[in-house]
């Protein structure tokens, strides 16, 4: 209740009506730029995406109505499929090895961090200076360093007569996946440090006395109170992870080109649309708005999933 | 379309010859022209260029805008569309202009009323051909050959090649010396097209096979390209050590700095050699044919780097032609030739760089069209371009067989046909 609703039938104020329209005017001021900026920047590029892939086109021209006929063209049989099929493989793997990695690196850093005070600030920072780098540029330093022929972990290796342990790397099928996983982990760790920092700050101590008063050890508490307090931070955290790893295409892009080199062993779907949008197909703009909608539909729908699948697995931790 | 018309009576009418085109410069005072291309950090020497012909046709200012090449697709095709667009256009070869044409954001060229369409070969035009029009005259061809260290032979006691079969011991007694005979990247898949053209491409059959392929007659799986694809996989032993990790620059600096004698690649290299500390130490060879070089030629091959083309809606079309066409005479050619380090598409031109000359000269004498990139070009699949990149790969880390490779490169180009149709 606030001070312009009428207390009596008397009509001395402005009548309910009028003050819920002049509030809703109010409300509208503040929430119109938002909301344009929102319509303008998010919704309508989506809009126009969905309606674009419904076009055949020839360059910028729009060549006829084509239905389905974009998307089908993606599912039907061919080496463009089997592209798709393989960078959502990465993608899938690329989510999982972060996932795992570089959250539970960052609880464990962030728990770390809670018990010392004294240099709290500064790990902080050199935790998350990573993050603030770009991520092409990470990429393209990672080349470098683990170059086979001129790059100083191969010299160091070799300097401490272990020059067997060298290999390809980022040439290698079975090497790349995994080190762009650690690569990604190596920037990122930083970010959801902070979060669950944060998050650990905001238990409250006497939960932690209370437990320690009644002798639990250290993983009790982390295992009854720690992590089931966290669990809304820790789903956030997965769920952030997921769409990111979706989204997945500088680090890829910087490390084994346009193609997902080696031999698309460190394709992406972000790299496949790439292809598709910049590859001299005449209709790229039908082919690669409906991956690129397609890729957006899976997105969302697998997001919901994932937050639903989290929101029951925190209502039986908690 | 109003605009086309009016450009190409234009183009038609009024430039059949030089006087009409210094009376057109003339006309053309006061006015700036853009133009636009995938060449940033040359933009200076560009500049440079340009000054000569601000210089003889006073009122006339051209301001080059370079953007980078991973977004010039983009930007062209927008800038292309809307008010502020270029009047002139660098463009991509070949079929890579198709998605500009079918817009109808280029202008076509009268070619009958532009004298300096002479200057070019037909196999130079042919980059900016597309449905019997011409849409630009070309400025560059890049051809792909064999550098090598005139120092490292010398000491090795070593010659390049003249025939197929001195190929073999040349190979072996460099890497017996302890120095990697060939840097080629294993990493950088787009080069791996370049090193397997310059490396193996008579195996497979140079310039008759890709007439064949273009006919119908033949296709990738054929045991011609079967054998060179084999070649190819037979030579990554005599590349650098964990190959599939090298990257370009890395093959490139271990040819500049002597841990290499030789180094596949595109005449756009030669520049950055010398420029290392290579200097004059840098020497160039084709790779011999095992059925017989004609006329003493080996088959060299090679691509034309793009043309420029008018935009539908320059503001200044007449003087947007004046400026191509001199961008299609001796004197243009011979300045980008000097300026750029590129070889010129304009006939006649010479480069003054010895080396660079006799890169144009190799494959003038016997030029053989990197099928890759002037028929099939495109990064996504099923380009038989992007198949070929990831085949090299494959044969390179021992992921699949030659004759996999091969049949992988003919899917592509069957489902790169039907796309294309």
């Amino acid at each position: 209740m606030d001070g312009h609703e009428p207390v009596t039938g008397v009509s001395s104020g402005p009548t309910p009506s009028a003050a819920t329209r002049f509030r809703f005017s109010v409300g509208a001021v503040f929430v119109l730029p938002a909301l344009a900026l929102y319509l303008g920047f998010t919704i309508l590029p989506l809009v126009a995406v969905f309606t674009f892939s419904a076009f055949h086109w020839q360059g910028l021209r729009l060549a006829g109505f084509d239905a389905l006929a974009n998307y089908l063209r993606l599912l039907a049989p061919s080496m463009l499929r089997q592209e798709i099929a393989r960078a959502f493989f990465n993608n899938c793997i690329f989510f999982l090895g972060t996932v795992v990695l570089q959250n539970s690196l960052a609880l464990g850093l962030a728990l770390l961090l809670h018990t010392q005070r004294r240099w709290r600030a500064f790990f902080r920072t050199v935790i998350a200076v990573p993050f603030l780098v770009n991520p092409l540029v990470v990429g393209y330093v990672w080349t470098l360093l683990l170059s086979p022929t001129f790059g100083p972990i191969a010299a160091g290796l070799e300097a401490v007569g272990a020059g067997a342990a060298i290999r390809p790397w980022l040439g290698d099928p079975d090497w790349v996946r995994p080190l762009v996983i650690l690569i990604n982990a190596w920037q990122w760790t930083g970010f959801p440090t902070l979060v669950f920092g944060a998050a650990l700050a905001a238990i409250p101590e006497e939960i932690f006395q209370a437990a320690l008063l009644e002798r639990a050890s250290r993983l009790q508490v982390l295992r009854a109170i720690t992590l089931p307090l966290m669990m809304p931070t820790l789903g956030a955290m997965v769920v952030i992870t997921f769409v990111s790893c979706f989204n997945a295409f500088n680090l890829q892009y910087a490390v084994g080109g346009v193609n997902g080199a080696p031999a698309g062993a460190n394709d992406v779907l972000g790299l496949v649309f790439y292809r598709v949008a910049f590859g001299g197909d005449l209709n790229a703009i039908g082919a690669s708005s409906a991956l690129a909608t397609g890729t957006f539909v899976f997105t969302f729908a697998a997001t919901i999933l994932l937050r639903h699948m989290l929101a029951r697995l925190e209502e039986r931790v908690t | 379309m109003r605009r086309r018309t009016l450009l190409g009576t234009i183009a038609g009418a009024a430039f059949a010859n030089a006087d009409l085109t210094r009376a057109a410069r003339a006309q053309s005072a006061g006015i700036t022209l853009n133009v636009w291309s995938w060449q940033v950090v040359q933009a200076p020497i560009y500049q440079k260029i340009f000054e000569i012909y601000e210089r003889e046709t006073p009122g006339v200012r051209i301001a080059y805008r370079g953007i980078a090449s991973t977004e010039y697709p983009t930007v062209l095709k927008t800038g292309l569309s809307g008010p502020g667009g270029p009047d002139l256009v660098m463009l991509h070869p070949y079929k890579s202009i198709a998605p500009y044409v079918r817009a109808g954001q280029l202008a076509p060229l009268d070619e009958a009323g532009i004298a300096e369409v002479k200057n070019f070969s037909p196999e130079s035009l042919a980059a900016a051909r597309l449905d019997g029009k011409l849409w630009g005259l070309p400025f560059a061809r890049q051809t792909i050959q064999i550098f090598y260290s005139r120092k490292l032979f010398a000491q090795l006691g070593v010659v390049p090649p003249t025939t197929a079969d001195q190929m073999a011991p040349l190979l072996d007694k460099i890497a017996a010396a302890g120095i990697t005979p060939i840097a080629a990247t294993g990493k950088d898949a787009w080069q791996l097209v370049n090193v397997f053209d310059a490396l193996v491409g008579n195996t497979y059959g140079g310039k008759a096979f890709i007439a064949k392929i273009l006919a119908g007659t033949a296709t990738f799986t054929d045991p011609a390209m079967v054998a060179a694809l084999a070649e190819f996989q037979g030579l990554a032993k005599y590349f650098p050590k964990f190959v599939s990790g090298v990257s370009n620059a890395d093959a490139r600096a271990m040819f500049a700095t002597g841990r290499a004698a030789m180094f596949p690649g595109g005449s756009w290299e030669l520049a950055g050699f010398q420029n290392a500390g290579m200097g004059a130490d840098v020497g160039v060879f084709s790779m011999p044919a095992a059925q017989g070089n004609p006329g003493g030629h080996a088959p060299t091959w090679g691509y034309e780097d793009g043309s420029l083309g008018i935009s539908a809606r320059a503001a200044q079309p007449a003087a947007a032609l004046a400026l191509l066409r001199w961008m299609a005479t001796r004197q243009f050619g011979q300045a980008f030739t000097d300026q750029l380090k590129q070889p010129s598409s304009v006939s006649g031109v010479v480069a003054t760089d010895p080396t660079l000359s006799q890169m144009s000269a190799n494959y003038a004498a016997n030029p053989v069209p990197m099928i890759w990139v002037t028929d099939y070009f495109g990064l996504a699949s099923p380009a038989p371009y992007a198949a070929l990149m990831n085949a090299a790969q494959n044969l390179l880390t021992s992921a699949t067989t030659p004759a996999a490779a091969a049949a992988s490169i003919a899917q592509s180009v069957v489902e790169w046909t039907a796309m294309n149709q």
